[in-house]
């Protein structure tokens, strides 16, 4: 297993995609809708968490999520569209190994990454606010929670971007899923079962994976937020998760029974 | 608790061997109960018409694609050599390589899960000659640059056995020269050379043994020479003012003759020597005796005929 997380450290940081994804992230963090908070009014745990995650859809977890879930995408996606799969199989012949390691730097490289992103979001934030944010503590009411499901978020949805690649041995096919279903597809679905307030359509609304996903980073002590549209967000992180588990597990049967 | 023992190849080591190969897409069988043994110290050529099965053959033996039979590479299954790039070297395609990671940084993660050392990377770059470009993008390479590239992975352990599946394709006349050399030196160091090609001519300079197939089942497996000697196009030819003669006493003892111009007889089932001895025994005078060996082409499309996958048609026909 060493020997094949070595080859997958070498993979990743010898290609220029990893670290313009990464900067951009970077970017992202300190540059994204952070320069509205800079207002006179009391700062309140409801005006940290939407700063920290980008407002109530979570704009900036979202966008980081996509860029990080590229490396996602390309770590096994790119073996299928450079051919580069039967050299890096004579290299390291044991799939379950190759997969694993794959999983593993991904996990570990976005979750790392993901988390300096949301620390430096958080310095740009006290850089602004200063006493004000400080005041509240780091973990205030709902807040260990969204700094999780904002780290965990980016991971679940780079796990994804790798099993699609996997699944449809594509790198545009599973970028083109892993942008069109959250940010487009997702929201008409959501949009369509909630015409004729039928309850049940409603429930299935909250299964969308990608949306039940985003509820683990969100602020539910907002007066216009309705919590009947949503799962709560524990279960909506779980059933994202799940989603992604799904689509891993078959992607690794089929990465162990397709030829290479 | 089981303990794992090696198989021990009774051909001693480094020893290639292929048993009951098969591969099936839908209803065509690609590769079919294929078996065969790759020996150490020569170079083993592996031919067959387009579609043979060639590729889909070391696909199967390297375990990257599915199917019935095994091989062992010095009595070890390739998935299961701890380090493989040490034992086993392997070429299937050329330019399989990331258009944007350097070709020093390609080799360099091929190595690392293997525990190649970096200068090991810096010696094959330069053994293949692309040490000018080793920190330059591959996107921009020639189809020869990267078949160099895929020679230099291949090598890059230092393995005791090479596959490589068109090591010549797209190599400058010079580049196959070279690649000839490599792979004859490298079988003289008691290492064994598996490698496919549809070039007839330069698998004639380069392979001691051949296993050629067809329509993914085995057609011969055996010496170049051998190969070659047993095709009908190899021939004894004589000329002798007493052809008529010597046509009806070669008749008379079997042997298939046919007229040629100038008053020669081109003669198949006879040795030279047998005919030179006749000749002798009946006084004739004979001007020219001498053995026609057949191309290996002539050889591997006799081998080959019915075993063709795709034929072309002629423009003639069209008419």
């Amino acid at each position: 297993m060493s020997d094949a997380l070595r080859y997958e450290w070498v993979r990743i940081r010898t290609l220029r995609s990893t670290w313009w994804l990464t900067g951009l992230s970077l970017l992202a963090s300190g540059a994204l809708g952070l320069t509205a908070l800079g207002g006179d009014g009391p700062m309140t745990t409801r005006d940290y968490a939407y700063g920290l995650v980008g407002g109530p859809v979570a704009i900036f977890v979202l966008l980081m999520s996509v860029l990080l879930g590229m490396i996602g995408v390309f770590s096994l996606g790119h073996e299928y569209r450079y051919q580069t799969m039967r050299p890096t199989l004579g290299a390291i012949p044991r799939r379950s190994t190759l997969m694993s390691a794959k999983v593993l730097v991904v996990v570990l490289y976005v979750g790392l990454v993901g988390l300096v992103c949301l620390v430096a979001r958080y310095v740009v934030m006290l850089i602004i606010l200063g006493n004000k944010l400080t005041d509240l503590g780091l973990f205030p009411h709902q807040l260990g929670r969204i700094w999780f499901g904002a780290l965990v978020y980016p991971i679940v949805f780079a796990l994804t971007g790798l099993a699609l690649a996997g699944l449809f041995r594509s790198v545009p096919t599973a970028i083109v899923f892993t942008i069109v279903m959250p940010v487009i597809v997702e929201g008409i679905v959501k949009a369509l079962l909630n015409i004729g307030d039928i309850s049940i359509l409603k429930n299935i609304g909250k299964l969308l994976p990608f949306t039940a996903g985003t509820q683990i980073m969100r602020y539910t002590g907002d007066t216009d937020f309705n919590a009947s549209e949503y799962p709560s967000p524990w279960v909506g992180g779980l059933i994202f998760a799940v989603f992604m588990g799904i689509l891993l597990s078959l992607c690794w049967v089929l990465f162990e029974k397709r030829d290479a | 608790m089981v303990k794992v023992v090696d198989q021990v190849s009774p051909w001693g080591a480094n020893v290639i061997e292929a048993r009951g190969l098969g591969k099936s897409f839908g209803r065509h069988k690609a590769v079919d109960n294929l078996s065969f043994t790759v020996q150490p110290g020569v170079v083993t050529g592996f031919l067959g018409p387009n579609g043979a099965g060639k590729s889909t053959t070391m696909r199967l033996m390297l375990d990257l694609d599915h199917g019935d039979g095994t091989t062992t590479f010095d009595g070890k299954k390739f998935r299961d050599i701890p380090r493989p790039m040490k034992v086993v070297g392997v070429l299937l395609e050329a330019k399989a390589f990331h258009p944007t990671r350097t070709a020093r940084n390609h080799l360099r993660m091929l190595a690392a899960p293997n525990q190649i050392p970096d200068k090991r990377v810096d010696e094959v770059l330069e053994l293949v000659g692309l040490t000018s470009v080793a920190d330059k993008k591959p996107k921009g390479f020639s189809l020869g640059m990267g078949q160099r590239l895929g020679l230099a992975a291949a090598l890059l352990g230092n393995p005791d056995i090479i596959m490589l599946d068109e090591p010549a394709n797209g190599l400058d006349p010079q580049g196959i020269q070279w690649l000839r050399d490599l792979l004859k030196a490298y079988a003289q160091q008691g290492k064994t050379v598996f490698a496919s090609s549809h070039l007839l001519n330069e698998m004639a300079l380069l392979a001691d043994h051949l296993v050629v197939i067809g329509k993914g089942a085995l057609l011969a497996d055996m010496p170049i020479d051998q190969f070659v000697a047993q095709s009908s196009h190899t021939s004894v030819v004589v000329r002798t003012p007493h052809y008529e003669r010597l046509h009806q006493l070669l008749a008379a003892r079997g042997v298939h003759v046919t007229e040629e111009p100038y008053g020669r007889l081109s003669l198949t089932g006879i040795e030279q020597e047998a005919v030179g001895d006749l000749a002798f025994a009946e006084g004739m005078v004979v001007h020219e005796l001498t053995t026609r060996t057949a191309t290996l082409e002539e050889a591997f499309l006799e081998a080959t005929s019915g075993a063709q996958e795709f034929q072309g048609g002629s423009l003639g026909g069209a008419a």
